[in-house]
């Protein structure tokens, strides 16, 4: 069972003398030792409430701009909704349409909406997710407090008494980058070893995957795509047969010739579309789909 | 104000890709479609129709020649097999794999001559070899040919097959962490610098390779873009024509029998569907309209998307046979009856 604790110690400390508060908080380590408390270690202000969770829900463009503090073209935005209520798409888009930096949208905006979602972004090469994906952690941390203060570990205390929350948001370890939520969630970017057909993703159990660059990786000849990382893809969620809630595949790539091994899962998708199948979409937008929005940085 | 289309759209290197690329180039990475700019040389129903073929010879995988299923001992001394090499260097760091491909040709009629059309070609033996240096190599081929007895070899000059046919031609080899004996395999070329005992079978699959100028010869060989697209070509006229038959999935065989079989044999399998799956990512260059494209020297230019090392070690084995059955009348016709041989005395 958990309790969450307002452990302000203003607001403890109003009305208390020393002795009685000392006494509190003796009390209160006692307690948190005895069960697992989560305690929330957001400040106020920069609380994603209830009605934001709602209206973020609904409108991923209005999510991202108060959160990541993103400017967002038109072009994009309508690609921002369509990855968030579409459980399987395949973004073909040019280059310089911010395919990228979408997927790193779409999956930070569910890890922070959804408590407890494990989102999975695959590369073709590990330090090529590095430099492309997760450059933008710190770019939208530095600007965006709200952001900043939702990221991070869950103050936890442990049934030994001691707190977990000492861990940092991002753990780069040596072949698995990921980072953390204060709701629970996580992301994590492992290398894949599409060498090796990705068997070393074998037993992980995720929510949504991201592969981004993903002709890349089929280029090779590698079937781990299909034989290991779609498979992770059936981490419980809150509704299955929702198309929010559900876990989601976002595969994102220029679009490559006819014959590439790749074209196999494109014609799939492009044959559910045709079907008229919801669960299904593909974009390709393209350098012309800038508009002349004003763009204020 | 600036807009997004300023901001964000480089007009520069647009131009730039515009006019590098190719009009499907642009499409895929500056416009996102999915186009065709070349079309599959093999198509799925070519090889499919390979594996029924094998099916119905009940084409079965082999480690050695005694694997044959072939009851009769009179009728497996005319069976034949070539081996196809597609080496790859296995000291550099991203090292590639190797193939290996094994093709078996049995006599389809009471007589054969030098026509193909006279043999049943199976692909019977296939092995992925990974980070192997030139000595290994040489060794494994030795291995392989003291159990098949080769009637021909041919390996694809790059990926070290230059220092390969350097190690073959040695005497002694570690088989296996033993030391053996062998006898050197050597190129027709090589005849007059290698020990008299040498086999004489290995082709290189470049131009200016005797036993392929002896079999393309009378065509216009300028570069080897020449000789791949002439290697397609018999490839393909051999395939549609029915004469090749790929060992099928280890699914189609019967449970109790593909249990009996050893992990050798079960790679083999494996190997070759993978070898025939590559041969369907094969495609040929087209033009924009649609026309097949034809470098300075006239040639086609091939290319595969994702891996081919197998598809090549099969096409390098037909090869090898082709140039082998070219002159098999006629090597034939000059042997010597038994009855003579006992006049010799």
């Amino acid at each position: 069972m958990d309790y969450t604790w307002h452990t302000n110690p203003n607001r403890i400390k109003a009305g208390c003398t020393d002795g009685q508060l000392q006494n509190l908080r003796g009390s209160l380590t006692d307690i948190k030792a005895s069960v697992n408390i989560l305690t929330p270690s957001v400040p106020k202000r920069h609380k994603i409430t209830d009605t934001m969770i709602e209206d973020f829900l609904i409108d991923p463009v209005l999510g991202v701009t108060v959160l990541f503090g993103e400017k967002l073209d038109a072009f994009q935005g309508c690609r921002l909704k369509i990855c968030w209520w579409v459980p399987r798409v395949m973004d073909s888009s040019g280059f310089s349409s911010a395919k990228t930096k979408n997927v790193w949208m779409v999956s930070n905006l569910r890890c922070l909406l959804m408590s407890d979602r494990v989102g999975l972004i695959a590369y073709p090469v590990f330090e090529q997710g590095k430099q492309s994906y997760w450059k933008y952690f710190a770019e939208v941390a530095g600007r965006s407090p709200i952001y900043r203060a939702n990221i991070g570990k869950p103050r936890v205390y442990g049934l030994d008494g001691k707190s977990e929350e000492m861990g940092k948001a991002t753990l780069k370890g040596p072949s698995c980058w990921t980072m953390d939520y204060k709701n629970g969630s996580q992301i994590m970017m492992p290398a894949v070893g599409f060498m090796q057909d990705a068997r070393t993703m074998a037993s992980l159990r995720i929510n949504d995957l991201y592969p981004d660059e993903h002709t890349k990786a089929e280029a090779h000849g590698s079937t781990g795509i299909d034989d290991q990382l779609v498979q992770r893809a059936t981490r419980a969620c809150y509704n299955q047969h929702h198309p929010l809630w559900r876990n989601h595949h976002l595969f994102s790539a220029t679009a490559e010739d006819t014959m590439h091994p790749s074209y196999d899962r494109y014609k799939s998708y492009l044959d559910e579309v045709t079907k008229g199948n919801p669960d299904y979409a593909l974009i390709s937008y393209s350098y012309k789909d800038y508009s002349d929005l004003p763009f204020i940085p | 104000m600036k807009t997004f289309r300023d901001v964000f759209r480089e007009e520069g290197v647009i131009k730039d890709i515009k006019k590098n690329k190719s009009r499907q180039g642009f499409l895929q990475e500056a416009l996102g479609i999915w186009s065709r700019n070349g079309k599959g040389w093999y198509t799925t129903e070519l090889i499919g129709k390979c594996f029924e073929i094998a099916k119905l010879r009940g084409v079965c995988p082999m480690t050695t020649r005694h694997d044959d299923w072939e009851p009769s001992q009179e009728k497996r001394k005319h069976i034949h097999y070539f081996l196809g090499i597609d080496p790859a260097k296995g000291d550099i760091k991203k090292a590639d794999d190797g193939a290996l491909a094994i093709l078996r040709a049995a006599p389809a009629v009471e007589k054969p001559k030098n026509s193909p059309a006279h043999w049943y070609l199976d692909y019977v033996w296939a092995y992925k070899v990974r980070k192997a240096s030139a000595p290994q190599w040489g060794a494994i081929v030795h291995h392989k040919h003291q159990q098949f007895d080769f009637s021909g070899i041919m390996m694809d000059h790059g990926g070290g097959g230059v220092w390969i046919k350097d190690e073959l031609a040695k005497s002694r080899q570690l088989i296996q962490g033993v030391e053996t004996k062998v006898i050197p395999i050597g190129r027709m070329e090589d005849e007059a610098t290698m020990p008299v005992n040498g086999r004489f079978i290995l082709s290189m699959f470049k131009i200016g390779d005797a036993s392929i100028t002896k079999l393309w010869g009378s065509h216009r060989l300028v570069n080897d873009s020449n000789v791949i697209d002439h290697a397609h070509e018999e490839f393909y006229d051999a395939l549609a024509n029915g004469i090749i038959g790929f060992l099928p999935d280890r699914r189609r065989f019967d449970k109790d029998f593909y249990a009996t079989w050893s992990e050798e044999k079960k790679h083999a399998s494996q190997m070759i569907v993978m070898g025939a799956n590559q041969l369907t990512r094969i495609v040929v260059k087209t033009n924009d309209d649609g026309t097949t494209f034809l470098n300075k020297t006239g040639a086609r230019e091939f290319s595969a998307k994702g891996r081919k090392d197998f598809a090549y070690a099969m096409i390098l084995a037909f090869v090898k046979f082709l140039m082998w059955v070219q002159t098999y009348a006629d090597e034939e016709e000059d042997s010597v009856s038994d009855a003579d041989i006992d006049m010799c005395g």
